[in-house]
C-alpha cells in the first residue's frame, strides 16, 4: 500500500505569480527509502516544507494522499502525529527551551492521537538514552536548549534523533547532508539506516550523490524546474553524479 | 526630570473625589499614635497641594494616561476585616512552598492581624508603623511623585520590617495585599518599610490580588533600606482585579556593598504604573531590577524605572521583558543616572518585548545621564513577534499550535526568571504564565 501518493502537484509561493512545484508525480511504498535529486532552486526543499504543512506556500493544483489520508487538510502537528516527520535542513534554534521537556511534549502528543498513553518522565528518560546512544549524542546536549549553541552536525543528528524518539511511518530528510563533514555524515547515515523498517518510509531529499553511498535508496528521482524528469535506481544518482544535472536540464527543455 | 520642573508644569485641579477621600482619611488619621507619622502625613499633604495629579503633557507620563484615575471618583475607607475576604483570594496570593517564616496580610489596604501570621525568625521584627515611631517615608518619594504624595496624604497602614545586623533570614517573609469585592470604588494604601541592617539578609516576596471584576484604586508605597553589606531579595507579584488600577512607588536606597535584587511581575489591572526609583548610595552597592509583563486585552502597564549611582564602583543590572497579547500596551521607562563622582560605575539595561498580536504594542524609552567620565553603560531595546520559523519547527514535532507559543513565550521569559533565586517564586511566576497563556491570552 502507498504511504505518500503524490499526484501532479502543482504550487507557488503565496503572494508571488512564479509557480515552484510544476506538476510531481511521486508514490512511496511502505519499506522503500526514495531519493530526490536536484540542484539548488529546483524546488526539492519546496516540495519537502509543503509535505510538512509550512506556511506560505499556494498549492494551486494536485493532491497529496498521506496513509490514505488527505495530507493537505492537515495542521503540521496533525501531519507529524499522523507519523510524517520532517528533518529540517536548517533546525531552528530554541533558547530557553529544553531539549528534553520539548521532546517529552512531542512525544506524548504524538502518542495522545496513536491512543496510547503518554510516557511520564522516568520511562521518557529511559527511552530517549536509548534512542540518544543511536545518534552517539551525548547527555549534555539533551540537558541543553533545543539547537541552541550546537555545532552544524549536532544539529544535524538532533534531527535524526527526534526522528528515532518519535518513530514516524514516513520522514522526509530535507539535505541533511549539508554541511557536515564526513565523520559526521557517516553517523547520521548510519542513525538513518537503523531506522529503516518494513514498515517506514523515507524521502531523502539532497544536492549530492555523496550521501546516498551510505543511505542507499531503491529508487532515485532527478528533480529539475520543479519537475522529476527521470526515476531509477540508485545507479541513477551514480550517473547523475559523472553526468551532471545539465544534461537533464537539456532533456527537460527539449 | 527634576522635582522641580514637575512642580513648575501646571498640575491637573484635583478632583473632588480627592477632596472627599482627603477628609475621609483626616478622620482616620486623628487616631494615630506616631507623631512622626502625623508629621509625614501633613508633609504629604502639602506636596499634593502643589502636584496633583500630574498631566500627560509631563514627559514621564507622556506614554501613559492617568485620566481613568483622576475622573475616579474613588472613596477612601479602612480596611482590614477579615471576613471579607473570600478563600479563594486567599488561595490565589498563596506562594506554594515558599516557606514563609512569616505572613503579614493587609485587606483593603490595612493591615489585618488575624488573618497574618507574625512569628518571624530571631533577628527581624515586623511592626505595624502606624502604632510606633518609625522611619517610614525617609527616602521622600512622596515629596517626588503625586501619586507617592496622594498615597502618603491617604495613609492607611503600613508595616514595617526590620532585620537586625548580621541576620541572615533563610525563610522568605510574604506581605499579601488583598483587595475584596468590598472595595468596590474604592482606593486603598498599603505601605511597607523594609529596613535591612548591616550585614544582614533577607526575601521578602510583596503579592497583590484583588476580587475579579471589582473596580478599585491601589496606591501601594514601598520603601527598602539596605544598609552597609546588607542583601535583599525583593519580589513582587501582582495579580490585581482586572478592573484595577495600580499606581506603585518603590523606592530602594543601597549603602556601600549592599545588593538588592528586586523582581517586579505585572499581570494583572487594567491601568498600571510602577514607579521604581534605586539609589546606589554606597561604594561597590549593586542592584538587580528585573521585570516581568504578560499582558493581554486592554491591559496598560507602565514601568517607569530610576537608577542612580552616586558613588564610585557601583553595578546595576536591569533587564525588563514584557508579552503584550490583544490590545495590550507596554510602556518602560528606564532612566540611569550617574553621578560625576560615580566612576567605574557599571549599569547595564535592556529592555525587551513580544508582541502576540498586530494590536498590541510598547513604548520604550531608555534614558542615560551620564555625568562622569570613566563608566560602562549599556542600553538595548528589542520588539518582536513570535518567530514564525520556530512555530512551526515546534509544530512540526506534534506539538499544538498553542502549545508551541507556551514554549516561546515561556523561553521569552525564561531570561528574567533564571535570575529568581527563590524557587517558590519562579515555580508560582512560570504557573501564572502557563495559566494566562491557556486562558486569556
Amino acid at each position: 500500500m502507498s504511504l505518500l501518493k503524490i499526484t501532479d502537484l502543482r504550487a507557488k509561493i503565496e503572494g508571488d505569480g512564479r509557480e515552484i512545484l510544476k506538476g510531481i508525480n511521486l508514490e512511496i511504498k511502505a519499506g522503500e527509502v526514495h531519493a530526490i535529486m536536484g540542484v539548488n532552486g529546483s524546488g526539492k526543499s519546496t516540495l519537502a516544507n509543503i509535505l510538512g504543512g509550512k506556511e506560505g506556500y499556494e498549492v494551486t493544483n494536485g493532491s497529496i494522499q498521506f496513509d490514505g489520508k488527505d495530507l493537505l487538510e492537515m495542521d503540521p502537528e496533525v501531519r507529524a502525529r499522523e507519523g510524517l516527520f520532517l528533518a529540517f535542513q536548517y533546525p531552528v534554534e530554541l533558547p530557553g527551551v529544553l531539549t528534553t521537556y520539548f521532546l517529552r511534549t512531542a512525544l506524548n502528543s504524538v502518542r495522545q492521537h496513536r491512543g496510547l498513553p503518554a510516557m511520564a518522565v522516568r520511562e521518557f528518560a529511559a527511552f530517549v538514552k536509548e534512542k540518544a546512544k543511536l545518534l552517539e549524542l551525548s547527555d549534555e546536549l539533551l540537558q541543553r536548549a533545543v539547537n541552541e549553541g550546537f555545532s552544524g552536525g549536532e544539529k544535524k543528528r538532533n534531527e535524526v534523533f527526534q526522528m528515532a524518539v518519535l518513530e514516524p511511518k514516513l520522514a522526509i530528510l530535507d539535505e541533511t547532508d549539508s554541511g557536515l563533514d564526513i565523520d559526521a555524515l557517516k553517523t547520521v547515515a548510519q542513525g538513518v539506516n537503523r531506522l529503516r523498517s518494513s514498515e517506514r518510509g523515507m524521502l531523502v531529499i539532497t544536492h549530492y550523490q555523496r550521501l546516498l553511498n551510505y543511505i542507499v535508496p531503491d529508487v532515485v528521482h532527478v528533480m529539475v524546474d520543479g519537475r522529476i524528469v527521470q526515476s531509477g535506481g540508485k545507479e541513477l544518482a551514480l550517473e547523475l553524479e559523472s553526468r551532471g544535472y545539465a544534461d537533464f536540464k537539456e532533456s527537460v527543455s527539449a | 526630570m527634576s522635582a522641580a520642573a514637575k512642580i513648575q508644569a501646571t498640575p491637573v485641579s484635583t478632583p473632588s473625589w480627592v477632596e472627599r477621600a482627603l477628609q475621609a482619611a483626616t478622620a482616620s488619621h486623628s487616631t494615630l499614635a506616631s507623631a512622626s507619622l502625623a508629621k509625614l502625613i501633613t508633609e504629604a499633604r502639602g506636596v499634593w497641594g502643589k502636584l496633583s495629579f500630574p498631566s500627560q503633557k509631563l514627559e514621564d507620563w507622556k506614554y501613559t494616561n492617568p485620566d481613568s484615575i483622576v475622573q475616579g471618583p474613588y472613596e477612601f475607607a479602612m480596611g482590614g476585616d477579615a471576613s471579607s475576604v473570600a478563600r479563594e483570594l486567599l488561595e490565589r496570593a498563596r506562594v506554594s512552598n515558599l516557606g514563609a517564616c512569616c505572613e503579614v496580610v493587609f485587606v483593603d489596604g490595612s493591615y489585618c492581624a488575624e488573618l497574618s501570621r507574625i512569628e518571624p525568625a530571631t533577628g527581624v521584627s515586623v511592626t505595624r508603623a502606624s502604632e510606633t515611631t518609625s522611619s517610614i517615608g525617609s527616602l521622600g518619594l512622596h515629596k517626588e511623585e503625586s501619586f507617592a504624595a496622594l498615597a502618603t496624604a491617604l495613609f492607611s497602614d503600613c508595616v514595617s520590617i526590620t532585620v537586625k545586623k548580621g541576620s541572615l533570614v533563610a525563610a522568605p517573609i510574604h506581605v499579601v495585599h488583598i483587595t475584596t469585592s468590598i472595595s468596590a470604588g474604592r482606593v486603598s494604601t498599603p505601605r511597607l518599610r523594609i529596613d535591612a541592617e548591616e550585614s544582614s539578609q533577607v526575601t521578602v516576596v510583596e503579592s497583590h490580588v484583588g476580587a475579579q471584576g471589582t473596580r478599585y484604586l491601589s496606591l501601594p508605597v514601598g520603601e527598602v533600606v539596605a544598609a552597609q553589606s546588607a542583601v535583599v531579595d525583593y519580589y513582587r507579584i501582582q495579580l490585581e482585579s482586572e478592573a484595577a488600577s495600580h499606581v506603585s512607588g518603590l523606592s530602594v536606597e543601597q549603602h556601600r556593598d549592599a545588593v538588592v535584587r528586586a523582581h517586579i511581575f505585572s499581570f494583572g489591572g487594567a491601568l498600571v504604573r510602577n514607579n521604581a526609583h534605586m539609589v546606589l548610595n554606597g561604594a561597590g552597592a549593586q542592584s538587580v531590577i528585573n521585570g516581568l509583563s504578560l499582558l493581554s486585552d486592554s491591559q496598560h502597564v507602565d514601568n517607569t524605572t530610576t537608577i542612580h549611582h552616586c558613588e564610585p564602583n557601583t553595578e546595576s543590572r536591569e533587564h525588563f521583558k514584557g508579552v503584550y497579547a490583544k490590545e495590550s500596551r507596554g510602556v518602560f521607562s528606564g532612566t540611569i543616572v550617574v553621578d560625576k563622582i560615580a566612576q567605574k560605575t557599571n549599569a547595564f539595561q535592556s529592555n525587551q518585548a513580544l508582541l502576540l498580536s498586530s494590536n498590541a504594542s510598547i513604548d520604550s524609552r531608555p534614558q542615560l545621564k551620564i555625568w562622569a567620565d570613566d563608566v560602562k553603560c549599556t542600553h538595548g531595546a528589542t520588539v518582536g513577534q513570535l518567530d514564525a520559523d520556530a512555530m512551526f519547527y515546534l509544530q512540526s514535532r506534534g506539538i499544538s499550535r498553542q502549545d508551541a507559543r507556551a514554549f516561546l513565550v515561556h523561553a521569552f521569559a525564561s531570561e528574567v526568571l533564571t535570575s529568581v533565586q527563590c524557587g517558590p517564586v519562579k515555580e508560582f511566576v512560570e504557573a501564572v504564565v502557563s495559566e494566562r497563556l491557556a486562558s486569556q491570552v
